[in-house]
């Protein structure tokens, strides 16, 4: 290779090296010796032409440089080359710098990066759209002139933790209820952390700040504080209301067979509550003679949907036993309609079943008692019956005799009355149909004379009070022995009739007789034997009724009264 | 206190009623009316104006003998002896606050009727 070929060589490559440089130049005016190597390359570029051109003097006045123009093309090479590794390096860097930076643009959270003086460096869309500033207007700041926080409670400004964070080292989270307030006075509540940016060597270089909007949260958390604050007030309302009243709710989930209920329930019967868990537990405490019963009606509700209401013993916690009303109901069904779901209330009844007991037994006294007092009144009666006879008996006057007969058939009439109230189940009314059959039986047996008693009853239903039997009694005995004495006083035979009607007049009843009636010039209203005379005032002041007589081919009385209301005389 | 003495019985048990009556006559005092009701009783008081009213308790109409009593004195003050056949503390008390001439427990005799109408006319003479 001659000298000229080399020096067109070297022209060319220093011309490269000269066109790289300056491509480059971006990234080599970077680089310490970029300046140098310029002007070397220039200056090869410059002589290698010169050479080749052979250009007057100069090739001559250079020439002892050629040596040294040889030395620079390696070195040109060498820079060539540098220059493509430096170019390289920096477009990668520049492209991760790039896709940093596009990285952190997309960030959902705020970021804010500062350096270890709280300048700051990079602030991210969400930052700049939460903090109220622009990119261009906050960098170089300092943090807490753009990020304004207080706490939310009480409005007092917030140290920021980046300063934190340069004074540790360590990384940082904010406490709890922050507001930040952007630059046109916008509240957001936040939440945040900030930690360290170190280099290779460990060093502190910048601090990175992350933060979100939890507004939202924030309020919805609160909402949900305050809701569930109700539902506990509403609960404990309900828990103590209902141990108030000595209640407690059960309900039983049929498709999973789950039993739940509130304290209340074994806490009434005096029971820890952790020691029941299902409806079993309860179950082994109910009194062995309700089980059945209680067992039907649960049954009941659950299969057939009837409504739950049973009152049964239970065991207590010191082994008495207490009286629970259970009241129960199906409220959620299947598709096919079938119970799911019952819900139910117990309330401890033991003191109103106490009460009720000692009602009923007080009642059934009472009503013993009365029961009692009709017998001895009837016994006393027949004392006096008796004293009579004793009397009768001894007595040779025939007049005597007769006299006290009429008393006893009198007494006789009255104790009927409290006999026939003993045997019944009433113990104030009396059948009047009834008891005039009896009395007329009565008088069959009593009578020697061939008396026919017709007796006819058309309503079986006329109760009457022992106000009113008492007086009809007597009244009917008097008529009676009346018609026996003086209507058939020269008969050996006759016929009595008794009837009882009711009609809208009131009670009627008929004695009639076939003898032959009073004298014909005497007036009944006149009349006044003892036995009519009773009669007359019995049924106008104790009976408050009428009576009416006939005399036709015998005697006929109508006693017409009204069945008085009750009235307490004691 | 004898003859020609008229007395009211109130009682609404017409027997009663009657024997008392009956008994009365005997002693030979006139019966001015019997009545069974404090109403009627009041209106018979005013009407015949008896010297002694003997006055069942416990009567038949609303108004019983405690208060027919009170109506009656409002406008005579005329003895009444009270008749009664149940007593109890209430009743007991009522009498007491009444004050009258005296109480007779059902069922009466002959005598005890005697006897309290000799003690008021020794007090009244």
């Amino acid at each position: 290779m001659t000298i000229l070929t080399l020096d067109i060589v070297a022209f060319i490559i220093s011309t490269a090296g000269l066109v790289a440089l300056l491509w480059n130049w971006k990234y080599f005016s970077k680089c310490n010796l970029a300046l140098l190597f310029l002007f070397l390359l220039s200056f090869t570029l410059f002589y290698n032409f010169c050479l080749i051109i052979e250009w007057g003097g100069i090739t001559k006045v250079l020439d002892p440089y050629e040596n040294m123009a040889g030395a620079i093309i390696p070195m040109t090479w060498a820079f060539i080359f540098y220059a493509l590794i430096i170019n390289n390096k920096n477009t990668r860097l520049e492209e991760s710098h790039g896709n940093l930076k596009r990285t952190l643009h997309s960030i959902g959270d705020g970021v804010i990066v500062t350096d270890p003086k709280t300048e700051i460096k990079i602030i991210n869309p969400v930052a700049q759209n939460l903090t109220g500033w622009n990119s261009e207007e906050c960098l170089g700041k300092e943090l807490q002139e753009v990020f304004k926080i207080v706490n939310t409670n009480t409005g007092e400004r917030v140290q920021n933790p980046v300063k934190e964070v340069l004074q540790n080292g360590q990384t940082v989270g904010l406490a709890n209820h922050t507001t930040l307030i952007s630059k046109t006075g916008e509240e957001h509540a936040i939440a945040d952390s900030a930690a360290p940016v170190k280099n290779a060597n460990n060093t502190l270089i910048g601090v990175v700040l992350v933060f979100r909007d939890i507004t939202e949260k924030y309020k919805m958390n609160q909402k949900i504080r305050k809701k569930t604050k109700n539902l506990q007030e509403y609960k404990n309302r309900l828990e103590a209301t209902m141990k108030l009243g000595n209640l407690a709710w059960w309900e039983y989930k049929l498709d999973e067979d789950n039993f739940l209920f509130n304290d209340q329930w074994p806490k009434m019967l005096g029971y820890n509550p952790d020691k029941f868990e299902k409806y079993a537990d309860f179950e082994k405490l109910i009194h062995p003679d309700d089980h059945e019963r209680v067992k039907t009606a649960k049954n009941n509700l659950e299969k057939h949907g009837e409504m739950y209401r049973i009152d049964y013993r239970i065991k207590t916690n010191d082994g008495n036993y207490k009286w629970i009303y259970d009241i129960g109901n199906v409220t959620a069904r299947n598709s096919r309609n079938a119970p799911i779901k019952t819900n139910g209330v117990v309330v401890d009844i033991t003191d109103n079943k106490r009460v009720e007991e000692r009602i009923r037994s007080e009642l059934q006294q009472k009503q013993t008692l009365l029961k009692e007092l009709s017998h001895r009144t009837k016994n006393n009666m027949q004392q006096i019956s008796s004293m009579l006879s004793l009397k009768a008996t001894r007595s040779k006057n025939t007049a005597v005799q007769k006299a006290l007969d009429e008393i006893k058939e009198r007494i006789y009439s009255m104790s009927l009355v409290h006999k026939m109230l003993y045997d019944s189940q009433n113990l104030s009314r009396l059948n009047l149909g009834k008891y005039i059959n009896r009395l007329v039986s009565h008088f069959r047996r009593a009578y020697s004379k061939n008396i026919q008693f017709k007796v006819s009853i058309n309503t079986s239903k006329i109760e009457v009070l022992i106000d009113t039997a008492i007086p009809l009694g007597l009244i009917i005995n008097e008529l009676i022995s009346n018609s026996i004495q003086h209507g058939f006083e020269k008969q050996d035979k006759g016929e009595i009739s008794i009837g009882l009607t009711s009609s809208e007049e009131g009670i009627i009843v008929d004695i009639s007789d076939n003898g032959q009636g009073l004298p014909n010039n005497l007036d009944f209203d006149q009349y006044s034997g003892m036995g009519l005379k009773i009669v007359k005032g019995l049924v106008k002041d104790q009976l408050e009724g009428e009576i009416y007589f006939e005399k036709s081919q015998g005697m006929k009385y109508r006693i017409i009264f009204t069945q008085k209301q009750y009235k307490a005389r004691v | 206190m004898k003859n020609k003495h008229k007395i009211l019985i109130t009682e609404d048990n017409f027997i009663i009623a009657l024997s008392m009556e009956e008994d009365l006559k005997e002693m030979g005092y006139n019966i001015c009316g019997k009545v069974t009701t404090g109403e009627d009783a009041i209106e018979a008081a005013r009407k015949c104006n008896p010297d002694l009213i003997f006055m069942d308790v416990l009567l038949a109409s609303d108004m019983d003998g405690i208060e027919a009593a009170h109506e009656i004195k409002k406008f005579k003050d005329i003895p009444i002896v009270f008749l009664t056949g149940y007593k109890d503390d209430e009743i007991q008390s009522r009498i007491d606050n009444f004050a009258p001439a005296g109480y007779l427990l059902k069922p009466t005799g002959r005598k005890e009727i005697e006897s309290i109408i000799n003690s008021i006319c020794t007090v009244s003479n």
